[in-house]
């Protein structure tokens, strides 16, 4: 820590040290400006979460759980949409070229993890930037090609009128296959996550929750002051909107071809 | 070159064009006829075409899509219990064509024990919707679990020996 002449500023320096060995958020802090992930984010990620369980289990429960499978499926594209388009327009965090960098970047950067000098990240690091690019195009793909599947007995995804029955049932089977790639990737990332979590001593479950991370992790000027709120809700209602419509204007599937 | 060799020759070129013609006509024949295994995936697709065709309508009613009508769903389950005993037969091993002629896959010979498992599964789950049926006479809850066994049954056995 170098020497500063401004003691307050290595107050606050202090403090966040002592955030991450104690696990105590200082009552108040200088500025309160820690906040990195906003709101929309938080909530997106805790309702992908039930959403991706949600899937899983009405998919195992057998055939007439669908209806549940066919919602925690809309539910995945509206939140996956969402988060794409936040990743454009969204707080400094959220957005996609903030934290998404190119192959050699990213390549120098798991060389200085592996040897332990890779620096923090007020937002996403570059190989979790990568792990979200993966789990938001495969998650994007599950549910376009869960829109357009059928199982071939009673149940079809809302879109499937569009399409003719073999390649109906070809994007069935990559619905199929695709979800022990997902299941694979959700892995990764929990294993990730409990890496920085126990090893690292970084407590990034805590910061998705809260979206908050201790100060000298987030640096200064790097927290964000507002989560876009009215946008957030806006974008959110827009999409929501698009899929309804879009649903109910689909042609009734011919299922005597199934 | 002699007559006689000419005329050998003669014989034997126009021999050959009519054994030509021959295996010809005999290969053409070889193409079009028949082949056991080809007519039972025939007469199989039929079968579980049928299956589907009267099993999707109380599905509906499963869903809450359509309305339950007593004389419907009796008409389609008693040709649900009829066809579901023609699912066993439908699978003799001449038919083991793989794809793309089926998409049974070998397992269905391969593990017969659990095939013929499933395929009984599917009847006594069909007469049960059917004693339910019988004596509900509404699209109840007791009704619907009994039919989403037999979704139930198409799923697993779908699962197990259908190509996906």
């Amino acid at each position: 820590m170098s020497p500063n002449n401004d003691g307050t500023q290595a107050q606050v320096i202090e403090d966040g040290a002592s955030w991450e060995i104690g696990g105590d958020v200082p009552a108040i802090s200088l500025s309160g400006r820690n906040l990195v992930w906003d709101w929309p984010v938080r909530l997106f990620h805790a309702a992908l979460i039930v959403s991706i369980l949600t899937a899983f289990v009405t998919n195992r429960l057998g055939v007439s759980y669908f209806k549940y499978h066919l919602w925690s499926g809309y539910s995945v594209t509206l939140l996956v949409s969402f988060r794409i388009l936040w990743g454009l327009v969204g707080t400094r965090h959220a957005r996609f070229w903030n934290f998404v960098r190119g192959p050699f970047a990213t390549w120098r950067y798991a060389q200085d993890l592996l040897k332990g000098r890779d620096g923090h990240h007020p937002g996403h690091n570059p190989l979790g930037a990568v792990m979200v690019l993966l789990l938001l195009a495969a998650l994007a793909v599950q549910a376009l090609t869960g829109l357009v599947s059928n199982d071939e007995i009673c149940n079809a995804g809302p879109l499937v009128g569009y399409l003719d029955n073999s390649l109906s049932l070809r994007l069935t089977s990559l619905h199929r296959l695709l979800f022990w790639g997902i299941a694979l990737a959700v892995v990764l990332h929990l294993a990730a996550v409990l890496y920085h979590q126990l090893v690292r001593r970084e407590n990034l479950v805590k910061a998705m929750i809260t979206g908050r991370k201790p100060h000298h992790l987030v640096g200064y000027g790097q927290a964000i002051t507002s989560s876009r709120s009215l946008l957030a809700v806006l974008l959110f209602a827009a999409l929501a909107l698009i899929l309804f419509w879009v649903i109910s204007h689909a042609p009734a599937a011919n299922l005597s071809e199934f | 070159m002699s007559k006689s060799f000419k005329k050998t020759a003669r014989l034997a070129v126009g021999a050959a064009l009519l054994l030509g013609v021959g295996f010809g006509a005999l290969s053409v024949h070889a193409q079009t006829a028949p082949v056991p295994g080809h007519q039972a995936v025939e007469a199989r697709k039929a079968v579980f075409t049928l299956i589907g065709n009267n099993f999707r309508p109380l599905a509906a009613v499963l869903k809450g899509d359509v309305a339950y009508d007593a004389a419907d769903a009796d008409k389609r389950i008693s040709r649900l219990v009829f066809l579901s005993g023609l699912v066993d037969e439908s699978f003799p091993d001449a038919s083991n064509l793989g794809e793309p002629d089926t998409k049974a896959k070998a397992d269905v010979w391969s593990n017969r024990a659990d095939f013929d498992k499933k395929s009984k599964d599917f009847q006594t789950h069909l007469a049960a919707l059917q004693q339910v049926n019988a004596t509900e006479k509404s699209g109840s809850e007791a009704f619907k679990t009994a039919l989403a066994a037999v979704g139930q049954d198409c799923k697993g056995c779908h699962e197990s020996f259908k190509v996906k």
